[in-house]
């Protein structure tokens, strides 16, 4: 294959990496933005949408596509529940201090991680692509459910956008992420707001599972590495803010993508870091964040 | 209207307010004076429901309301104006007033009422809070407050760093409300910017009162109060 059709492939590969990263950091940022809280475990909120996809789909077994829209709908919620039950448990008694819930989420991930390990087991789990159409790109053939994974994060990211600018609910969830202690004065319950968003957050990142996993595989170590791109993603996009993450995680899914296939998968890595470190020398708040006083 | 026994209020385990009591009524006026630090906006943020742990008893129309979880305090018809005003500066004026608007049923009426009585905010309903104007910022800070319909409202320093012609425009608000009614607990620093609108001083000094005096008696004999004040 020649360069331009190759470097095109790697760019369709990025895409795709990107459209789920900027779901996983999109969950991350949201729970950052309004609850001012650095989630270690939301990794493995992804980590249970996929595992859960597989769980899910494995009860319709030789009918993939409606195995995938069951898991679509189940994995979010489930994750979302146990999401808040964890708010619920453990984070709403810390008072959200920023540092106790960093170790409390870190508490969180191991939880997670091993009861996924003790209930489904350490074998990689594959899940059935809904639909098996490929494309015919002229120069290359390409996975038509890679387009579609990108077209529903696109989705899902404008309705994300739409909530938080048009709605009720979105005002409610800035005027939290400003200032909390006001907005509790003037009617908003904080403590309902903080727990729909962290469930809010592990179910995006669910989704993002659920639509990775007929690519990858299901596996309860899955959550690791998606955690500290995510967190790559938010800190050069502007911890909080929806717009940094989406463009960062386009900057890095891309890059990631296409470094991954031109080169290795750990050299990717290790330029994303490198760029954090740059943008952080050079603008603290992130591409797009700004500084609180 | 509001009576408030043996108010005390910590921030972690420090004790901060110690057994405040007062009562409020009804149309009236009551100024607390005191000097930084004194305890000021801890009683009106104790009274917001606002400070994690507070002892004592807070009434207000008949019903007790100390313990109860601060986003409720609003919708018993509390408003709060915070000391350095507290806007949510990335939202609108419209978006500010619609959050003043949450535990309100008929918002548009009274956002209109609102809007006439700070015109100008009607003019700015679609910029960023943040790029108002201080005396911009005092109007919606009030209005945000207004439009929760308050019998009782806290406002905390509210003439804090704005030019003489935003002071009057304030003050003249406050005796409005005053006439319709509406009980005001006033924080203030500016001894002679109360003195004209309250009807009872209470200075405080270390989370106690220490001083208190109906407003004529103190126009009459300032050197007391200013004794309390370090004036």
């Amino acid at each position: 294959m020649d360069l331009g059709p190759y470097l095109l492939f790697a760019s369709l590969e990025g895409l795709v990496h990107a459209a789920v990263l900027s779901l996983i950091a999109l969950g991350l940022s949201l729970v950052f933005g309004v609850m001012r809280i650095v989630n270690v475990a939301h990794g493995e909120f992804f980590m249970l949408g996929a595992i859960l996809a597989w769980w899910v789909s494995s009860f319709v077994l030789g009918n993939p596509a409606l195995g995938f829209l069951l898991a679509l709908l189940v994995a979010p919620i489930i994750a979302g529940i146990i999401a808040m039950f964890s708010d619920w448990l453990i984070l709403k008694h810390l008072k959200y201090d920023p540092e106790a819930t960093i170790i409390a989420t870190i508490g969180i991930l191991y939880i997670i991680q091993q009861a996924a390990l003790m209930t489904f087991g350490p074998d990689a789990r594959p899940v059935e692509q809904p639909f098996n159409v490929r494309l015919d790109l002229y120069w290359f053939g390409f996975s038509a459910y890679k387009f579609f994974v990108i077209f529903a994060s696109i989705i899902l990211l404008l309705s994300v956008w739409l909530v938080m600018a048009k709605t009720k609910f979105g005002l409610l969830l800035r005027a939290t992420q400003l200032d909390s202690e006001t907005a509790q004065a003037f009617g908003i319950p904080i403590s309902t707001v903080y727990s729909l968003v962290f469930g809010a957050g592990a179910a995006i990142a669910a989704v993002g599972a659920v639509l990775i996993v007929p690519i990858q595989q299901a596996h309860y170590l899955m959550g690791g590495e998606p955690l500290l791109l995510a967190f790559i993603v938010v800190i050069i996009g502007g911890l909080g803010s929806l717009r940094g993450t989406v463009a960062a995680a386009v900057l890095i899914g891309m890059s990631d993508g296409i470094i991954s296939v031109f080169f290795s998968p750990t050299l990717a890595k290790i330029l994303a870091t490198l760029l954090v470190v740059f943008v952080l020398l050079i603008r603290p708040n992130g591409l797009f964040g700004t500084a609180k006083v | 209207m509001l009576k408030v026994e043996n108010l005390t209020s910590y921030y972690s385990n420090i004790k901060i307010l110690k057994n405040l009591s007062f009562n409020l009524e009804k149309g009236k006026v009551l100024c607390l004076l005191g000097r930084n630090g004194a305890g000021k906006t801890t009683t009106l943020k104790s009274l917001m429901g606002l400070v994690d742990k507070t002892e004592g008893k807070i009434i207000f129309n008949g019903e007790k309301i100390s313990g109860i979880s601060a986003h409720l305090i609003p919708q018993k018809g509390i408003g709060y104006v915070p000391q350095g005003r507290r806007l949510f500066s990335e939202l609108t004026v419209e978006e500010n007033l619609e959050i003043g608007l949450l535990t309100r049923k008929k918002g548009e009426n009274i956002k209109n009422n609102v809007l006439t009585m700070f015109p100008r905010l009607r003019e700015r309903l679609d910029q960023i809070s943040g790029t108002l104007s201080g005396g911009e910022q005092q109007m919606l800070a009030l209005a945000r407050a207004l439009c929760i319909e308050p019998s009782l409202l806290l406002l905390d320093e509210p003439t804090e760093g704005l030019q003489p012609s935003m002071i009057s425009l304030i003050r003249k608000s406050i005796l409005e409300l005053k006439k319709q009614g509406v009980a005001i607990l006033l924080v203030e620093q500016r001894v002679e910017a109360i003195l004209s609108i309250a009807d009872e001083i209470l200075v405080i000094e270390n989370g106690s009162i220490v001083y208190t005096a109906e407003a004529n008696e103190v126009v009459k004999d300032h050197k007391k109060l200013y004794s309390f004040l370090g004036v």
